[in-house]
């Protein structure tokens, strides 16, 4: 059976143009779309999308147990989304239906106003990687890295939702660690940088926990 | 170690311990009072010996290390102060006593609060440096404040004071700030200060001394039933030790300049009106203190040289007077000679001859009339011509208290309100003996001092105010709602409420900024914001 | 022998475990997590660091051993003995108060946690070590500063955000200056590296306009928490900023410096003196007052002295007084208002929980620098030192500190407002945190008359960063 090594070995063509293409759908996603599957869905494939590019920096080994690190985190994500929904689901709660409020989301100038905030934010990484690139990086992965600190940011600055805060952060770590692990390979950094991932990980999914108890949702696109 | 300062200040805490430790004890609870009154008592002892002591510095706590704070604790039984310190333990005594003759209750939490009160005041009083003061202010506000509210008195009174002290003690330290390095270093009596820090620190003292229009934090007093409440009463001590030490600093005369004695002319004047004008007599006390306060301030601004002697013989009267008026109790028609030293503290804030009041008011009279101040005339005109008929309406007030028929009750009552009545009138017969290290006019010299034309000028101010409250009943039934209207206006209670409003209105601006920015996104306004401070930052 | 740099990590980390286990039983849990902290302060503060001491069963202790853990040094330096006894001893305070504020405190095992933390972040070499830590301390309070079934704190994801953003700036530092090291003519290195430092301290201090996490922290967090983060949190990330500071003289030595330095702290108390009284809840009242006081202490660093570098450690060491008063009063109220602390809530709440209202008001007058508390001892020697080269800093000073109070007698107006209609309380506070209140006031109002007991414990940390004159 191949192993994970094996499998990014396979597709380590994609480590390329292919793969910033792909972190800008996922991260764009994330901006736009309030739907947690979507945003799971999104989250897995960015890290699938990273974890191709940090093959061209470090050992493919190191950059596989980065990527089990990140859909580990996903993983937490899912139970902890999995469980609200269901709790949603209940009859005590008299919220909408989640396609409902995905349908009213989505046609609401709230969503047009993050797709064209992450628009900009886009055309800004661009425009950064062309007159500020990362040294030891190629201008590819620079761009990568632009890309995801700066929808990171967006992501965090546009919600107060754990949720999306938390991918927001995920997000934008990922996006300095794609850039780090060029200038710091050290296993003891990446191991850190992993654990600092994870706690944000736990810590957001603790404060979704918090906020389905209460109720407090609702207040919270 | 010096005893003397430490003395004043232990011994009324000991006393408060101890009145609140036995107090648990249910043989012993009803002779606390004892235990209170022996304290403050050996206290006014103590600050009584301290006239033929040579001054001695005591540290409290060393501040190290030095180039951090510049400076330490120190307290010192100033002679400049000793009247003052002295004359608030003699009414703490006297209200003491006069608690004992008015009612079985021993309050023991009442004895203990004045006790502290009592020690803190001294505290204050012989700070011998800035630092000292301020702290020493802050612990007299607080113990104000919790002793208010503790007693059952006003929380709005408990509060404002609170703020006002506070106000007080920033401007005092803001005046020290303009100082450069060696803020606060200094003695008080080696203290040499420009005159933006003297402005500061005499605006400081009109907050403590309850001036018009800042007289907010004065004690409300119409709901005090118990005498035990007068010395909260006394807050304006702090603000005469505070001038005390200015006119030193100063040289002998009261910073401050035109404006301190406009104010202090408008305090007399308003004050006046307003002891008069007011409807409840209780409250009226509040008024008449004001006014005896604009004279004594406007005495010690146009003594020159002398102000410093003025203030402090003026303060000195002001907390005699004040003392026992408040603890007289009206006329009794059938013991007239209970109403004597009601009568004697009245005639000690007109400042009329043979009281120790006549030191200011003699000053003040004859330097009003020597510079040729109308604007200033007419208010200490206009002020004692209302100031009469308010005192004369307290005097005459029907007294709440019975007679008191035992033997050791009229003597302890006698000896509460006669004492510093009799202090009044001795020290008004001999100015010299209430101070120490200043030079005090003697009776002679006091009797010329105002010459013909202020003696004119006095006697027709008090005719004038005798008229009045010959015909105040006429007067008043007839203006009572033109008075009422006019006594709210001057109160400026209206102006501060807008002033409030307006300072709501604006902070309201501000936390709505503040929740945009720190709300929702704060994230992306702090990002924006730095960037705007950036480019602001590139472009220079 | 037991190395002194693992005693300091591995016991909190082992007691905080124990602690957790035990929790319900709350008097046992903090007696145990009180004692541990104050046993490990004194230790740190008195054990001899070049020879080791003998404890039970012939082991010893070598507090001054190094210890290499996956090619890593954790050192244990003199500078580093006292800003530990500093967190040790601040964090045994909080953790006494919240014996009898919290129920089931988390902050009990979750702190001891963060101190081991912190305590790694101050021991590692190289520096860099230490953002990491810094950032695994943050994101584990969030759990610490999450009320038990309250809505999500936004203080605690703000803290978070605002920490990661900080992390990058603090890694790519190490690495230019390692670049630096190896091609010393290229001085832009060392030009970006000023910047990105100074922007991810920005980050972390809560410097204008990065400050919004600091009242959003006290605003709806667990007030015993939020101060944790405030006071220990805080204060491991200025030891950090003094490490690095020692570490690279030519920062300390940069043109901009001073002005950087001061400008930043002038805007924090601008900033804070402004919104302090505008605040209609007492929890971000507490954080603007948090904010001006740390602002304060960026100005007394940008005097670029020894006396200024004094001046700041000082403002940590008496900023708990203050900060853990209010919290604690805050808690005690809070708890009685039903979790809002709107001034309108609190109306007439004093009259029912009056040691409560007299920690606020302690608290508040230490955090605002006003006598007779601990603040005021430091702000005085601020003001003194700002008053010959810029006395308009002194004034704002004083300026935000009127600003705080005002903000806190609002408070106590309403506190003290007499409702005729608010009946007995239900549970009026217990005789034993009437005392534990008095003593914590009485510790604030006993270092505002005698701040000899910190001020030369300041001024011995302050000569250990050698990189100011004295």
């Amino acid at each position: 059976m191949p192993t994970l090594v094996d499998l990014l070995a396979r597709v380590s063509f994609l480590a390329a143009m292919p793969a910033v293409a792909g972190i800008f759908v996922t991260a764009s996603l994330l901006v736009v779309s309030r739907d947690w599957r979507l945003n799971m869905t999104a989250l897995i494939a960015q890290y699938f999308f990273v974890v191709l590019l940090l093959t061209r920096l470090i050992r493919l080994e190191v950059a596989a147990v980065k990527g089990l690190t990140g859909w580990m985190i996903c993983m937490v994500f899912y139970l902890t989304e999995r469980r609200a929904s269901l709790l949603e689901q209940s009859p005590a709660t008299n919220s909408a239906s989640s396609p409902q409020r995905w349908h009213r989301w989505v046609i609401s100038a709230r969503a047009s106003f993050c797709l064209l905030a992450g628009l900009l934010v886009s055309v800004a990484a661009y425009t950064a990687a062309l007159r500020m690139p990362l040294p030891e990086v190629p201008n590819d992965i620079t761009l990568a890295c632009y890309l995801l600190a700066g929808l990171g940011l967006l992501l965090i600055g546009l919600s107060e939702n754990p949720m999306q805060v938390g991918l927001g952060l995920l997000t934008f770590l990922s996006g300095f660690d794609l850039f780090y692990v060029a200038l710091e390979p050290s296993l003891a950094v990446a191991g850190l940088l992993g654990a600092v991932s994870f706690l944000i990980a736990l810590a957001t999914a603790y404060l979704r926990a918090a906020q389905i108890t209460t109720g407090d949702e609702v207040r919270q696109p | 170690m010096p005893l003397l300062p430490i003395l004043t200040i232990i011994l009324p805490l000991v006393g408060a311990g101890g009145t609140v430790g036995l107090s648990l004890l249910p043989r012993v609870r009803p002779h606390t009072r004892l235990v209170a009154l022996a304290m403050v008592g050996l206290v006014a002892v103590t600050i009584l010996v301290s006239r033929w002591i040579p001054p001695e510095a005591l540290i409290p706590s060393l501040w190290r290390p030095s180039f951090l704070f510049g400076t330490t604790l120190v307290v010192q039984n100033d002679a400049m102060v000793q009247p003052l310190a002295f004359a608030l333990a003699l009414v703490s005594c006297s209200v003491i006593l006069v608690e004992l003759s008015r009612t079985d209750q021993p309050h023991p939490r009442m004895m203990a609060t004045l006790l502290v009160l009592l020690a803190a005041g001294c505290a204050a009083l012989w700070a011998a440096n800035l630092l000292t003061t301020l702290i020493c202010w802050a612990i007299y506000d607080l113990l104000l404040a919790a002793g208010q509210v503790v007693s059952g008195g006003s929380v709005r009174m408990a509060v404002r004071s609170l703020i006002f002290g506070g106000l007080a003690t920033l401007l005092l330290w803001g005046g020290a700030a303009l100082a450069g390095r060696g803020m606060g270093s200094a003695l008080w009596s080696l203290t040499t200060a420009s005159r933006v820090q003297l402005t500061l620190w005499a605006l400081a003292g009109l907050l403590r001394l309850w001036a018009y229009p800042f007289y907010l934090s004065m004690l409300d007093n119409s709901g005090v039933a118990l005498s035990l409440l007068i010395p909260f009463a006394l807050g304006p001590i702090l603000g005469w030790g505070l001038w005390l030490r200015l006119a030193v600093v100063n040289g002998g005369p009261i910073p401050g300049g035109p404006w301190v004695l406009a104010l202090a002319a408008i305090n007399l004047g308003l004050g006046g009106f307003l002891a008069w004008s007011c409807g409840s007599m209780r409250r009226s006390w509040s008024w008449i203190g004001m006014a005896a306060t604009g004279a004594v301030l406007l005495a010690a601004g146009v003594a020159g040289e002398s102000g410093v002697a003025v203030v402090a013989v003026g303060g000195t009267a002001w907390v005699l007077a004040v003392g026992v008026m408040l603890l007289g109790d009206g006329l009794r028609r059938e013991a007239l000679w209970w109403s004597i030293p009601g009568l004697l503290g009245a005639l000690a804030l007109l400042g009329l001859p043979l009281t120790v009041g006549f030191v200011p008011a003699a000053t003040m009279v004859g330097g009003l009339v020597r510079g040729g101040h109308l604007g200033w005339g007419g208010a200490f005109f206009c002020g004692y011509m209302f100031l009469v008929p308010a005192l004369v309406r307290r005097l005459l007030a029907p007294p709440a208290l019975p007679v008191p028929d035992r033997r050791w009750v009229m003597i302890v009552r006698g000896i509460g309100l006669g004492v510093p009545a009799l202090l009044l009138v001795l020290a008004g017969l001999y100015p010299p003996l209430l101070v120490v290290g200043v030079r005090a006019p003697s009776l002679g010299q006091l009797l010329a001092l105002p010459g013909w034309a202020g003696w004119l000028l006095w006697a027709g101010a008090l005719a004038a105010g005798g008229a009045l409250a010959w015909q105040e009943g006429a007067i008043r039934s007839k203006m009572e709602l033109v008075l009422s209207a006019i006594h709210d206006l001057l109160c400026l209670e209206w102006l501060y409420r807008a002033i409030i409003g307006a300072l709501e209105r604006g902070l309201s601006v501000l936390w709505a900024a503040g929740e945009v920015v720190g709300g929702r996104g704060a994230l992306l306004w702090s990002w924006l914001l730095f960037l705007l401070l950036l480019l602001v930052w590139g472009s220079r | 022998m037991i190395a002194g740099p693992l005693l300091l990590l591995v016991l909190p980390l082992l007691m905080a475990g124990v602690i957790y286990l035990l929790l319900r039983w709350t008097s046992i849990s903090a007696l145990l997590a009180v004692g541990t902290t104050l046993a490990l302060g004194i230790a740190v503060l008195t054990l001899p660091l070049d020879q080791p001491v003998h404890i039970w069963g012939g082991r010893q202790i070598a507090m001054g051993e190094v210890v290499t853990i996956f090619g890593r040094e954790l050192v244990l330096e003199q500078s580093d003995r006292i800003a530990m006894a500093f967190l040790f001893l601040t964090s045994a305070g909080i953790f006494f108060l919240a014996w009898r504020i919290e129920q089931q405190p988390l902050i009990l095992p979750m702190g001891l946690g963060l101190l081991s933390l912190l305590n790694g972040a101050l021991l590692i070499r190289p520096l860099v070590y230490a953002a990491l830590l810094i950032e695994i301390a943050a994101a584990l309070s969030v759990f610490a500063l999450q009320a038990e079934g309250g809505v999500p704190t936004r203080g605690g994801l703000r803290y978070l955000s605002f920490t990661t953003l900080a992390l990058p700036g603090l890694l790519v530092t190490h690495w230019l200056l390692e670049r630096y090291a190896l091609t010393p003519n290229d001085t832009d290195l060392l030009r970006v590296a000023a910047t990105l430092l100074a922007l991810s301290f920005a980050l972390l201090l809560g410097v204008v306009p990065f400050h919004t996490w600091v009242p959003a922290v006290t605003s709806d967090s667990v007030p015993l928490a939020g101060t944790f983060v405030l006071t220990i949190g805080n204060g491991a990330v200025w030891f950090l900023l003094l490490d690095f500071l020692k570490t690279y003289p030519w920062l300390r030595s940069h043109p901009r410096f001073e002005s950087l330095v001061y400008m930043a702290g002038i805007a924090m108390v601008i900033v804070g003196g402004l919104l302090a009284p505008s605040q209609r809840r007492v929890g971000p009242l507490m954080g603007y007052a948090a904010l001006i006081d740390s602002g304060s202490a960026l100005i007394a660093l940008g005097l670029n002295s020894g006396a200024g570098l004094t001046l700041a450690v000082l403002s940590l060491m008496v900023r708990p007084f203050g900060l853990i008063l209010m919290a604690a009063g805050l808690s005690g109220l809070r708890a009685r208002s039903g979790g809002d602390d709107a001034f309108e809530a609190l109306r007439g709440l004093g009259w029912q929980a009056p040691w409560s209202t007299a920690a606020l008001i302690f608290g508040g007058l230490s955090v605002a620098g006003l006598p007779v508390s601990a603040g005021f001892a430091w702000r005085w020697a601020l003001c003194r030192a700002l008053a010959s080269s810029s006395p308009g800093a002194a004034l704002w000073i004083l300026l935000a500190s009127a600003s705080v109070m005002a903000g806190v007698w609002r408070a106590l107006w309403a506190l003290l407002a007499r409702q005729k209609d608010r009946s007995v309380p239900s549970s009026p506070e217990g005789w034993l945190t009437a005392v534990v209140i008095v003593v914590a006031i009485v510790a604030c109002v006993g270092i505002g008359l005698f701040p000899q007991i910190v001020a030369p414990l300041a001024d011995r940390l302050a000569a250990a960063y050698t990189f100011v004159g004295r």
